[in-house]
């Protein structure tokens, strides 16, 4: 009987919830695979020596549109420096002699973030070789064959399907919009929607506060882990860049000058390592409410002005 | 055959049959044909994951045709994470097993494994030393990695180095290098696959038109003339006969700086795919 009932259930997931499921945006956000120079992608593509790569999470994976040369933006959402090194480790020979790798910096690029499940799967399905964490890697695995198994996003995923249901922000359509489609209001409410979930991940309290000891701890972690990425750069004669996109003004309010300097310039100069750095994050003409399709992320208009913007600092 | 000289005197055939990935059958056919057309040297790894069967072949074909072991010449390669396990000359007893032989002509480090490359090629010294392999050297290694290896210090100039070279990639870097320490060059994907930038080449089309020859054979002959030995896979008997017919004619000066021009950095192997932080 029991047997029966597992039967049944493999038979029901797989004629109904599996096929439905892969036409969920969550569904195609955490597992349709992006491109990456892995084994199965250099066998079919003639491409090589590759002129810029960018590296990041979230904010990156929206602010790069390579068009008129040969760029990979290998940045997925969310991403943790552990894989943007662990990504350069793997494919870094797709880029000619003196490429450049642009390194994203985030508000929050410089606090540590453990690597969590979500963080498994989008690295799994790069085809890079070195696996996150053994038991992590066991566990993507599952879910990637299995995604039903998730549960809640799973089921949430289907019901928004079904229902016909678009708010969620990283929704892969609303990315390729070139206007915004929320109001002011709208994008007051997300920019503080995002504010509240960064206070809440790294357990800050006041922005303009020092860091707390915890996320001292994890930016010496930052620190080593982003001389590691800058030195393996180096060494293979590519050109890191460090590049800090920028944000609406509904959400960059938020990132005062000492918010800045705490979270970003100072975690900058631990590093201590002398590469160009193109700072965008303030340049009003690319903070337009127009340019993005949320507070925070880039829209298809913005991140053609913004790539354009960055080539000409890098004067490609 | 023509052979090319290794520092330490030993000879090697100056073109190889690759063998990776082929299994019993495929090999078995391919390894009769290529000895009935006079091949002598064969390459091999531990990662291809048929170093046995290169074995088994090897010796029901050598028996089968009346030759020894001494007139074929076998390169095989340890691996990564053979690298990782540190246990090197374990490692040979298992490649001599595998491949039924008391020796191995040439052992080739696969791939500089970050971590690992230099203390491994200081235990292959110590391999060599004990006579289980005639010849030594790496596979895969930009100049950064000869100069940290030479920086480390090694007792024993490596004898081969094996790397993706042809038209497309002519690495003068690393054939400057292993010029300079009389270090003899093994091309895998000598021929780039035949990828569409090759089959296309004008140059190559009229110098292949101008010798009566195949684009492959005239790419074959270059490497000949500029002392790299090709290390070539074909599971085509008729292809492996074409690409042993390059003795019969000649480049000229020209005709080898033409296609030297093709030279475009052109790598079709990714490496660092195959080694994570290469």
């Amino acid at each position: 009987m029991i047997i029966l009932k597992k039967f049944i259930k493999k038979i029901l997931y797989y004629i109904l919830l599996s096929p439905l499921l892969k036409r969920t945006d969550w569904y195609k956000n955490l597992f349709v695979k992006n491109e990456y120079p892995n084994n199965d992608w250099y066998r079919t593509h003639d491409e090589r020596n590759f002129d810029i790569v960018a590296l990041g999470s979230s904010g990156a994976k929206w602010a790069y549109e390579f068009k008129e040369i040969k760029g990979m933006n290998w940045a997925h959402a969310p991403q943790t420096l552990v894989e943007d090194y662990n990504l350069l480790r793997n494919f870094h020979s797709i880029l000619k002699e003196g490429g450049m790798v642009l390194i994203t910096i985030m508000p929050f690029t410089s606090l540590n973030k453990k690597t969590n499940i979500y963080d498994a799967i989008r690295y799994l399905k790069t085809g890079a070789q070195a696996p996150i964490e053994p038991f992590l890697y066991r566990k993507a695995s599952f879910y990637c064959e299995y995604p039903i198994w998730f549960g809640k996003p799973a089921y949430k995923a289907l019901i928004k399907y079904l229902f016909n249901i678009k708010r969620n922000p990283y929704n892969n359509q609303l990315s390729e919009l070139s206007y915004n489609p929320m109001n002011q209001e709208e994008l007051e409410y997300n920019a503080l929607e995002f504010i509240n979930g960064w206070k809440k991940q790294f357990d800050i309290s006041d922005l303009e506060a020092p860091l707390t000891e915890k996320n001292q701890e994890g930016r010496m972690f930052r620190v080593e882990l982003m001389r590691k990425i800058i030195d393996f750069c180096i060494e293979r004669n590519y050109k890191p860049i460090y590049v800090i996109p920028p944000v609406t003004q509904h959400l960059g309010k938020y990132f005062t000058p000492t918010f800045q300097e705490t979270y970003i310039y100072s975690y900058l100069k631990d590093v201590n390592r002398n590469i160009p750095i193109i700072d965008l994050s303030k340049n009003t003409s690319l903070q337009k409410d127009e340019l993005y399709f949320n507070s925070f992320f880039l829209n298809q208009k913005g991140r053609e002005l913004f790539t354009k913007e960055v080539l000409t600092h890098v004067m490609i | 055959m023509k052979k090319i000289k290794l520092h330490n005197g030993i000879e090697i055939p100056a073109i190889i049959m690759s063998t990776n990935w082929m299994d019993y059958p495929t090999m078995k056919k391919i390894v009769t044909a290529g000895l009935e057309i006079g091949y002598r040297a064969f390459d091999t790894a531990r990662d291809y994951g048929n170093e046995h069967i290169v074995g088994k072949v090897l010796q029901e074909c050598l028996k089968e045709q009346g030759l020894k072991r001494e007139d074929i010449f076998i390169t095989t390669k340890i691996g990564n994470s053979q690298q990782e396990q540190g246990n090197i000359a374990e490692q040979i007893n298992i490649s001599l097993r595998n491949l039924k032989t008391d020796y191995v002509d040439c052992w080739l480090m696969h791939w500089p494994y970050p971590e690992y490359y230099i203390s491994t090629y200081h235990k292959m010294e110590k391999v060599y030393k004990e006579g289980k392999v005639k010849a030594i050297g790496m596979a895969n290694y930009h100049i950064r990695h000869f100069q940290k290896l030479w920086e480390a210090g090694l007792e024993i100039t490596p004898h081969c180095v094996q790397f993706e070279h042809h038209p497309l990639r002519t690495a003068d870097d690393i054939q400057d290098f292993c010029h300079k320490h009389n270090i003899a060059i093994q091309a895998y994907t000598p021929l780039c696959r035949m990828i569409d930038k090759i089959k296309k080449s004008t140059i190559l089309q009229d110098i292949s038109s101008k010798t009566g020859k195949t684009i492959g054979q005239v790419i074959l002959r270059w490497h000949y003339q500029h002392k790299s030995i090709p290390c070539f896979k074909s599971v085509n008997p008729v292809r492996l006969k074409e690409n042993f017919n390059i003795w019969d004619f000649k480049l000229t000066e020209n005709d080898m700086q033409l296609i030297n021009s093709m030279n475009a950095d052109y790598k079709y192997h990714l490496e660092s795919v195959s080694c994570p932080g290469f």
